[in-house]
């Protein structure tokens, strides 16, 4: 029954009017799935074209050429309010209709369904509450929007969406003015909405480490406006993902999924070893300070981590001595020599 | 936490009823005070069975100060609402039919009628004109705010910041009243004492045919205020949520600007450019009733404009004295104040908008 994708689009090419006749094209010839049951995170770096892809498939903004299809219609033949009935946004522009209370402002969400007057019916209020439910905003569903907290207030509007009850949501850079708890929260709120109503989520992020974990799909968008689709794991081993965020000065680590901020330095390469976590973190400090970290066993130098007792001891061997150390702290001082050779 | 949303409900019930006891009240006491004192009694009798002793007072309730209430009330209702969607359509607490220049567009037309049609034409020829005449007037100054409205609108359309937008609106303004003014340079004395006083603003002289024409332009105003409340409700999350909950902006915002320019235009031909109603009389209902739902705001600004509309009559009318000051300065004393009180609280401005 799952056979064809809720969203599609051919052939597309996105961009926007630069006078009558010109456009300025962002991306084109993009081919595009979006199924059921899927948290789909398009990502690239800012400039790449994301909110035009946003916009140009919520129908904001119209395609330059190409088509769009949900749920075996054509966007551009969808009224406005059968669209409304199909897709449902959370955009990143803050919204402070103040007065309205959350409740009042989920209760918008019904929109598409309520008479001429906007009375809610008893289905109505049933959707209300069950969107109020699924985000947790319920306990403050009688509070104004303008006591709440950023991360409550994207919370709502994630309700808001829901209440809309379509099967495709598009949430254009949802997190942006979240702090991480609230970002990661967020995520998995949506991962979790995708899977439980087999809805289809797509959102624009600049949280690569959280996309990589929560999304079933990844949209890459390149600086160049190509897109590449594709299992997040799967985009982290071919390369593509550090292709579409290549810039001097940082790396992508294909062992640990984050970007590492420090340049490559020409200082002395440095063999970790020892219990996992504690060459992780003992990784990190040598990177800042311009060590490279390799793993070859051969290297002249030589860190040897080990656990006394609960606590850790990093035995440091330069080829000619060892020493023990009880601190990143105090490695770090005695590496310095190295750097100076 | 239901208990307080009931609650609220309740008191919000309250009020309305309270406003309305005050609407008949200063209704009543409208009619009762000016320069010939009616016993309220008398007042009642008169109005609700159209029957009383003295016909001088009989004459004078029916034919001045019946009719000059009923002006005050449509004014009221009219502006306000009128008022009420600017801002919500604009996304701007400073937004008003008097602040961004739609009765100086309603004044152009007027002008165009008034100063263009020669001296058979002076506002007291146009009241005597009848039902042909009336619908001109109308007509004309509807077209101006409609004109101006559209202006602002399209500048609006490309920014996005408050501030900017009132300066425009200001501008257009100051740009429409400098053409009515080349227009007063080369028009006769007579001509523009008649357009002059008609700038002061004036509930009287409104009757019959004008109050009638008046009144079913107000209402069907009103009503499509009333009925586009849905849309309205949907414009306070911005236009592109507007949109993506099946709203189709453009026509939205054309119905709303129908609705704006009927209600200031056709107010602002026979009574004249009535400054800070509409701004000020929304604030006053928000932070009375904590609401913004417009089902709620639109009939409630009515209530609230009536109310203040028939205090500044009472007040213009200088009950006890044979003065009466011009309805325009009174609004503006009042409204005024109301303006510098929603800027200063940034607190209550930050509650209803962005």
């Amino acid at each position: 029954m799952n056979d064809t994708p809720l969203l599609t689009a051919r052939n597309l090419s996105i961009g926007y009017k630069t006078g009558t006749k010109h456009f300025k094209i962002v991306s084109e010839s993009l081919d595009l799935d979006l199924w059921t049951g899927q948290l789909v995170c398009l990502l690239g770096p800012n400039g790449a074209g994301k909110s035009t892809l946003m916009r140009t498939l919520s129908g904001l903004q119209q395609a330059i050429s190409g088509d769009i299809t949900i749920d075996h219609e054509s966007l551009i033949s969808l009224k406005p309010v059968d669209l409304a009935r199909k897709l449902s946004l959370v955009l990143t522009e803050r919204i402070d209709p103040g007065n309205l209370t959350v409740r009042e402002l989920v209760s918008l969400g019904r929109t598409p369904y309520t008479g001429w007057l906007g009375s809610l019916s008893e289905v109505d209020k049933e959707k209300i509450n069950c969107s109020l439910d699924a985000t947790d905003t319920k306990n403050f569903a009688d509070r104004r929007m303008n006591e709440l907290s950023d991360g409550e207030r994207q919370k709502v509007m994630l309700a808001r969406a829901l209440a809309q009850d379509t099967k495709l949501i598009l949430l254009d850079e949802p997190t942006a003015h979240l702090d991480l708890p609230n970002r990661v929260e967020m995520m998995r709120l949506l991962h979790h909405l995708a899977r439980q109503t087999q809805k289809a989520i797509l959102l624009s992020t600049h949280e690569l480490d959280l996309a990589l974990q929560a999304a079933d799909k990844l949209w890459l968008m390149h600086p160049d406006g190509k897109l590449v689709t594709g299992v997040p794991e799967d985009l982290v081993l071919n390369g593509s993902f550090e292709a579409a965020f290549i810039k001097n000065g940082f790396q992508f680590d294909r062992n640990t999924g984050t970007f590492t901020i420090h340049k490559e330095a020409a200082s002395a390469s440095i063999y970790l070893s020892g219990k996992a976590n504690l060459v992780f973190w003992t990784k990190r400090a040598l990177q800042r300070e311009d060590f490279v970290v390799s793993e070859d066993p051969g290297l002249r130098y030589r860190i040897d981590i080990t656990e006394n007792k609960a606590n850790p001891e990093w035995l440091f061997d330069d080829g000619l001595s060892k020493k023990k150390y009880q601190s990143i702290s105090d490695l770090l001082d005695d590496l310095q020599i190295l750097k100076s050779t | 936490m239901r208990i307080v949303f009931q609650s609220s409900s309740n008191s919000r019930r309250l009020i309305i009823i309270g406003l309305s006891v005050l609407a008949v009240l200063f209704f009543l006491l409208d009619i009762m005070l000016g320069s010939v004192s009616i016993p309220f009694g008398e007042v009642a009798k008169i109005v609700f069975f159209g029957e009383s002793d003295t016909t001088a007072w009989l004459f004078i309730i029916e034919k001045i100060r019946l009719p000059k209430a009923i002006t005050a009330i449509i004014v009221g209702c009219g502006l306000s609402v009128s008022g009420l969607q600017m801002q919500t359509l604009f996304r701007n607490p400073l937004a008003g039919p008097s602040e961004l220049g739609i009765t100086a567009g309603a004044g152009l037309g007027v002008a165009a009628v008034m100063l263009t049609s020669g001296s058979t034409a002076s506002i007291y020829a146009i009241r005597q004109l009848g039902v042909s005449g009336s619908w001109l007037i109308v007509v004309m100054a509807s077209l101006g705010a409609a004109l101006v409205l559209s202006m602002v609108l399209l500048i609006a359309g490309r920014i996005k910041d408050n501030v900017i937008l009132l300066i425009v609106g200001v501008m257009v303004g100051t740009i429409t009243v400098s053409v009515i003014s080349i227009w007063q340079y080369f028009s006769q004395p007579e001509e523009l004492q008649e357009y002059i006083l008609w700038t002061f603003g004036s509930l009287g002289g409104i009757v019959q045919y004008h109050l009638y024409v008046l009144s079913g332009v107000v209402a069907v105003g009103l009503l499509i205020a009333f009925s586009s409340s849905k849309a309205l409700n949907a414009m306070l999350l911005g236009e592109n949520y507007a949109r993506s909950m099946g709203l189709t902006v453009g026509r939205t915002r054309f119905i709303i600007m129908a609705s704006t320019s009927l209600l200031t235009g056709s107010i602002t031909a026979f009574c004249g450019p009535i400054g800070f109603v509409g701004i000020a009389i929304p604030h006053i209902t928000r932070s009375l009733l904590g609401t913004s739902d417009h089902r709620i705001l639109i009939p409630c600004c009515c209530l609230v404009g009536s109310v203040l509309m028939l205090i500044c009559d009472i007040i213009s009318q200088m009950p006890g004295t044979q003065t009466v000051l011009p309805i325009n300065v009174v609004t503006s004393l009042l409204g005024a104040p109301v303006v510098i009180w929603v800027i200063v609280s940034r607190n209550n401005l930050r509650s209803s908008f962005s």
